[in-house]
């Protein structure tokens, strides 16, 4: 008889379940054919499903069983299935990169990161939509996806967020207990916060991008979408390490030890007022100042900060746009560009390949000015803290710029540009749910120093202790809605 | 083995862009004002990049780490 899984089995944290099954509640079989079930009904709802992965994982599922009955324990993620970006390569299987040209690209290898969770016992059953080629070029509107907007669980009229948007809302509809996603710059902080999942951009370096599609050759970075900071932290352990194949690999492990955390009392918390007076839109003020508020009261000393004044979407759009088109330059070049949806982004991508080198390379050493400013930010603070976005979920179907016009600029630089200029300095971050908008999710972010995971994951473990934000669940995200 | 999903996607994708451009808008404006605009936008980013004093600064190390 086929097993009866209910919600507290789709919203449950991968450690949850994960205890669950080696308690022998239930098989891996059992668990995997229920949450592919679920993805293959619901993922299409919300435009998160680029392609089941039922074979594979079905197969992965009976391996687990097999491990389990002879009492073959590998960890935390041993059994759990999960999503992964559609930029991550599984041999002999179509990884499309959200983009019509690219939707018959079979891959010729595994990428590290699916390696390595194979290896964990973690079951991949399903590749998760996202924004074509991650937003190379700079795409205009939600609608710059294979499988169409990326739909928020929380309201199908609002995007999920981009670039990652099939990882976010597959985690926030309960699709799957985690998904891997990757960062550029905002990829998997702003869908994370517009879906109210947790969402992990780990330090450049820390995660192999071998078999993962480049935009950027300096700023790609792979990392977890989870329900629980814990969960990002006993995935990141799985995924992180040193590899001959990525070139730019830090050569680091990350061992997450979430028992020896450093005492909040010897830390120091940087915040901006104006992020959470002025920049905030009006609706998301109050969640955000509450969670403020509660890192407040955990015991750090507090002290007002500001971003060193650098023109910093300047530099990321230049080192990108660069990167991007030589990395995508035979798809440029060949004219197969065209068959993207957005017609802005096609246009970025061909003006991409026209950047000069003096302009990369000036943008380049801005960036090292950059990293040493912020390395001296993080003399006074031990970790910055900001709203992830300012306001919650935009439409779905409208493009970006439209209604942003009319806005007033703040007048105080704050840590607005904390995203861009974590993503140049190669920083970890972490957005954490944190109330809401309306009926829409919002997030902080914490931002550390390189290599500082273990500090954000416990300050992130901590305040999850004290709200149940990470818990909420969707109202649509049912069979039925 | 790829399973069975390889001429599914294929179909898929041409609904989903067709979808997705309907999505945005609509008629979108002809290719070559974008590339335009996109020049045109090169060419700001040009200038504020210039705003800023190098003295010595070198780009970050090839193999970039934090």
């Amino acid at each position: 008889m086929a097993k009866n899984f209910t919600d507290d089995i789709f919203f449950a944290t991968a450690t949850e379940i994960s205890t669950r099954l080696k308690a022998k509640e239930f098989s891996c079989k059992e668990l995997t054919k229920a949450f592919l079930k679920r993805l293959e009904t619901l993922g299409p709802q919300y435009n998160a499903l680029a392609a089941p992965l039922r074979k594979r994982a079905m197969k992965k599922a009976g391996d687990v069983d097999g491990d389990l009955k002879i009492g073959r324990d590998r960890g935390p993620l041993h059994g759990v299935p999960y999503g992964a970006k559609d930029l991550l390569d599984i041999k002999g299987y179509p990884t499309t990169w959200g983009a019509k040209p690219c939707a018959g690209r079979v891959a010729e290898d595994t990428a590290t990161v699916i390696r390595k969770l194979d290896s964990a016992g973690a079951v991949c059953i399903g590749k998760l939509a996202m924004v074509e080629l991650a937003g190379g070029g700079g795409y205009s509107s939600p609608a710059a996806s294979l499988q169409g907007p990326g739909l928020n669980p929380w309201d199908k009229t609002r995007w999920a967020g981009g670039s990652s948007s099939g990882s976010a809302a597959a985690v926030a509809a309960g699709l799957v207990p985690f998904a891997l996603a990757s960062e550029t710059s905002g990829s998997i902080l702003t869908p994370s916060a517009y879906c109210g999942v947790t969402g992990l951009r780990p330090t450049y370096g820390y995660v192999s991008r071998y078999g993962a599609m480049t935009l950027s050759w300096t700023m790609d970075k792979i990392g977890p979408m989870a329900r629980s900071a814990e969960d990002c932290g006993h995935i990141l352990q799985k995924i992180s390490g040193g590899d001959y194949e990525d070139p730019l690999s830090a050569g680091k492990t990350f061992y997450y030890q979430p028992k020896f955390a450093r005492d909040f009392r010897t830390l120091t918390l940087g915040f901006a007022p104006s992020d959470f007076d002025e920049s905030a839109e009006e609706t998301a003020r109050g969640a955000l100042r509450e969670a403020l508020e509660a890192l407040m009261k955990m015991g750090f000393r507090v002290k007002e900060v500001e971003l060193p004044d650098f023109p910093y979407g300047a530099v990321t759009g230049t080192v990108i746009d660069a990167e991007g088109s030589a990395s995508f330059e035979e798809l440029i070049t060949s004219g197969r560009v065209d068959e993207l949806a957005d017609a802005k982004q096609i246009a970025g991508l061909k003006a991409g390949l026209e950047i000069r080198a003096a302009d990369y390379l000036r943008a380049m050493r801005i960036r090292r000015l950059i990293q040493q400013a912020l390395r001296e930010l993080f003399v006074d603070v031990s970790f910055l803290v900001t709203p992830t976005r300012m306001g919650p979920a935009p439409s779905a179907f409208e493009p970006f710029d439209e209604g942003e016009k009319d806005q007033p600029r703040p007048a105080r630089r704050g840590l607005r540009a904390l995203i861009p200029a974590g993503n140049l300095a190669g920083l970890p971050a972490l957005s954490l749910p944190c109330g809401f908008a309306g009926h829409l999710p919002v997030a902080i972010s914490l931002v550390a120093r390189p290599f500082w995971e273990n500090t954000l994951l416990a300050i992130g473990t901590a305040f999850q202790r004290e709200t149940d934000w990470h818990r909420r669940r969707p109202p649509a995200a049912s069979p039925s809605g | 083995m790829a399973e069975k999903w390889t001429r599914r996607d294929a179909a898929r994708a041409l609904v989903g862009v067709t979808a997705a451009r309907a999505a945005s808008g609509g008629q979108q404006p002809p290719a070559r004002d974008l590339l335009a605009e996109a020049r045109r936008e090169l060419k700001e980013t040009r200038k504020q990049l210039r705003q800023v004093e190098l003295s010595e600064a070198t780009p970050p190390a090839f193999v970039f780490r934090p």
